[in-house]
């Protein structure tokens, strides 16, 4: 099957009632969580995934994409009409975002970010469709040592593209492996670590943890900071939504860059969304005719970057879907709920589940037309959202995720363990260790082991296996060479700083 | 201006450090003591978790090691905790959590629910002027909404509770 015959395909799958509605209703929760105050979106898909589980295992996976695309749309709008971004990709949208709206332009700045977003998700969606199927081609050839190289090396770049020093990724990465060999292990069915509770001879349950560590320690640290005396927007008109002439023709260069370069971050592996956006910005003010404008409210401003962070997370599917690494907190996210689903995520996918993986590919496309028919007419809508008081959604957003949690198991041990999870992820959150390389260590964990022991098994414990095919070997330089490249960059930002420090005294 | 106490994150860390290295050697020992080792060509169940003991003794190790201060340091040298009101309203919240727990498989999704979302709606709210009353009805309405949509509609198992023939 070719990309078009795929993507064909994958029209047929999605454009079902059911599915169109998971479509809907993704991208409607998903607006309405990077709209809530304080909510980012992480811990929003994390409270909702659970409810994702009692859909069929296409339609699950349509509506997660749908509140991921969603969330990524609705995080602008704090940004712009508040000066709050609503996750850290949007941080640079609050930038021109807010003095546009200031100058009585917020109407058409949000049309043009909703657009733009459509423009980048869209375009990188057709990137995606044929980097996938060329990865794809090349999964046939996966054995346990391939697999190996692809798991551990992934895990080992996580630990060092994560963000902050090592020791802050690499401790809660060896404590997610820890909780990912409790209960009865793969190879040989032996029982590991469960301390005579029942419970945890299935092992620990991936939800509990990922919803503790974003949802509930999030919701926690709401609780803690309580915006005592919320801005309140200003509602926007219809009539004002529509951008001047000069608005679109300024904004349609900066789009079609942003969703170049975001594409671009996509592919590799770190917070994808966040540095496009970042990069873009700068773009926009070293290429844009405008560029001296940007900071004090230009559209090129909100329009490239916005354009970026979301063809990035779009482009951040390839990973996840051709190689069932997640680099980022979403797409661990939508891993964990794939292997709920029971569906492994990584090279095979696409032979074994293509109605999932083209029905997905297929859906971004429905999702982002509809997400543009549900953010431009309803804006005063998710405006309105800004109203609601945090001492109705907090509590709220924590009995759904007891439900949700709940009804993955019907176990009332997952819902302690999801507290205990909680009371950690707050911690970490306290002490600047990262909450991604836990949950990558959980989900990747028992691979690398089901893979480095099927190794052993079939090379009758030759370790040369390891490093004997070409596809290995590729994967492993890969994996310096990205190691090697990121030790370079931090010598040479340190260098820089040191320069700075020393030119400024 | 919410209260706060503020605390060194350097010492933080290296408690965390700390316990992590316990962890460490408590976890070697017991996969060292239960499971089996096995031989090259047919690797035990001991050989990944020693593995990742051994990781995580080198990560706490480098957490203890941490150099903090200085212009390079990417960290701050203080981290927030609540006080006061804020902390006493934080702690009663996850206490009312817990007990929404406990009580779930007694009272039933909907009724634990429902108390649990009018405690929390309490102590949460900003307002000294706060209606018990009106408080009851939004916790009611939500757990009655979540009630007909995830185990009524979506099928979703929750636990009954002793009063299910009453309910619906």
């Amino acid at each position: 099957m070719n990309s078009l015959q795929g993507l064909l395909y994958g029209l047929s799958i999605a454009a079902t009632p059911g599915n169109l509605l998971a479509a809907f209703a993704g991208a409607f929760a998903g607006t309405a969580i990077g709209v809530l105050p304080g909510l980012g979106p992480v811990a929003g898909v994390a409270l909702i995934l659970p409810l994702t589980f009692s859909l069929d295992p296409t339609a699950g996976l349509i509506m997660m994409a749908g509140i991921f695309y969603g969330s990524m749309y609705g995080g602008s709008t704090t940004a712009i009409l508040l000066n709050i971004p609503g996750e850290s990709a949007s941080v640079v949208t609050a930038i021109d975002g807010y003095q546009l709206a200031k100058k009585g332009r917020a109407g058409a700045t949000l049309t043009i970010v909703a657009v733009g977003s459509f423009v980048g998700g869209t375009l990188a969606v057709i990137g995606v469709m044929m980097f996938s199927s060329l990865l794809a081609k090349v999964a046939i050839l996966f054995g346990p040592a391939e697999f190996f190289a692809l798991t551990a090396g992934g895990l080992i770049v996580m630990s060092r593209i994560s963000g902050g020093t090592l020791a802050s990724a690499l401790l809660p990465m060896t404590l997610g492996l820890m909780l990912g060999t409790i209960g009865q292990e793969a190879v040989t069915g032996e029982t590991r670590f469960t301390f005579g509770l029942p419970e945890l001879a299935e092992g620990v349950s991936l939800v509990p943890v990922v919803v503790g560590l974003y949802g509930f320690a999030e919701l926690m640290l709401l609780v803690e900071d309580r915006i005592h005396a919320a801005n309140r927007p200003e509602s926007v008109a219809m009539r004002d939504l529509l951008p001047t002439r000069t608005e679109w023709k300024r904004a349609v260069p900066s789009w079609l860059r942003g969703t170049f370069l975001g594409f671009l971050f996509g592919l590799v592996p770190g917070p994808a969304a966040t540095l496009a956006s970042f990069a873009s910005y700068r773009l926009e003010k070293a290429t844009s005719k405008h560029g001296s404008e940007i900071g004090s409210g230009a559209i090129e401003g909100v329009a490239g970057p916005e354009a970026a962070n979301n063809s990035a997370a779009t482009a951040s599917l390839v990973p996840l879907l051709a190689l069932g690494i997640p680099f980022t907190p979403i797409a661990a996210l939508m891993i964990s709920a794939m292997l709920v689903q029971g569906i492994q995520p990584g090279p095979l996918l696409i032979t074994q589940h293509p109605e999932i993986f083209w029905g997905l590919i297929a859906s971004a496309y429905i999702g982002n037309v509809m997400l543009l028919a549900l953010n431009i007419p309803m804006v005063g809508v998710w405006v309105s959202l800004l109203r609601i008081p945090h001492y109705l959604f907090i509590p709220l957003l924590l009995v759904l995720s007891v439900i949700g949690t709940y009804s993955v198991r019907n176990s009332i041990f997952d819902v302690w363990v999801l507290l205990a999870a909680g009371v950690v992820g707050y911690a970490f959150n306290k002490m600047k260790f990262q909450l991604a390389p836990l949950v990558v260590g959980l989900i990747l964990g028992p691979n690398i082991e089901k893979h480095f022991r099927e190794a052993l098994f079939l090379s009758q414990g030759d370790p040369w296996i390891y490093v004997e095919s070409p596809i290995a070997v590729t994967v492993w330089l890969l994996v310096a060479l990205i190691l090697i490249a990121g030790f370079i960059a931090r010598r040479r930002a340190a260098f820089a700083g040191a320069m700075a420090q020393e030119s400024s005294l | 201006m919410t209260p706060a106490r503020s605390f060194g994150l350097p010492r933080a860390r290296r408690s965390a450090g700390l316990l992590a290295l316990l962890l460490a050697g408590t976890y070697a020992f017991d996969a060292w003591q239960t499971l089996s080792f096995g031989r090259w060509h047919k690797p035990g169940a001991a050989i990944f978790p020693i593995a990742v003991a051994a990781l995580m003794a080198l990560s706490a190790i480098s957490v203890l090691l941490e150099r903090h201060g200085g212009a390079a340091d990417p960290m701050p040298a203080t981290f927030t905790l609540p006080d006061g009101a804020d902390l006493r309203r934080l702690l009663s919240v996850l206490a009312a959590f817990a007990i929404y727990f406990v009580a779930m498989p007694v009272l039933g999704n909907m009724i634990a629910s429902a108390l649990f979302l009018l405690a929390s709606m309490w102590l949460l709210s900003d307002d000294p002027n706060r209606s018990i009353v009106r408080l009851a009805i939004y916790a009611v309405v939500i757990a009655v909404v979540f009630e007909v949509f995830f185990v009524r509609l979506l099928k979703v198992q929750m636990p009954a509770g002793v009063f299910k023939q009453w309910l619906f």
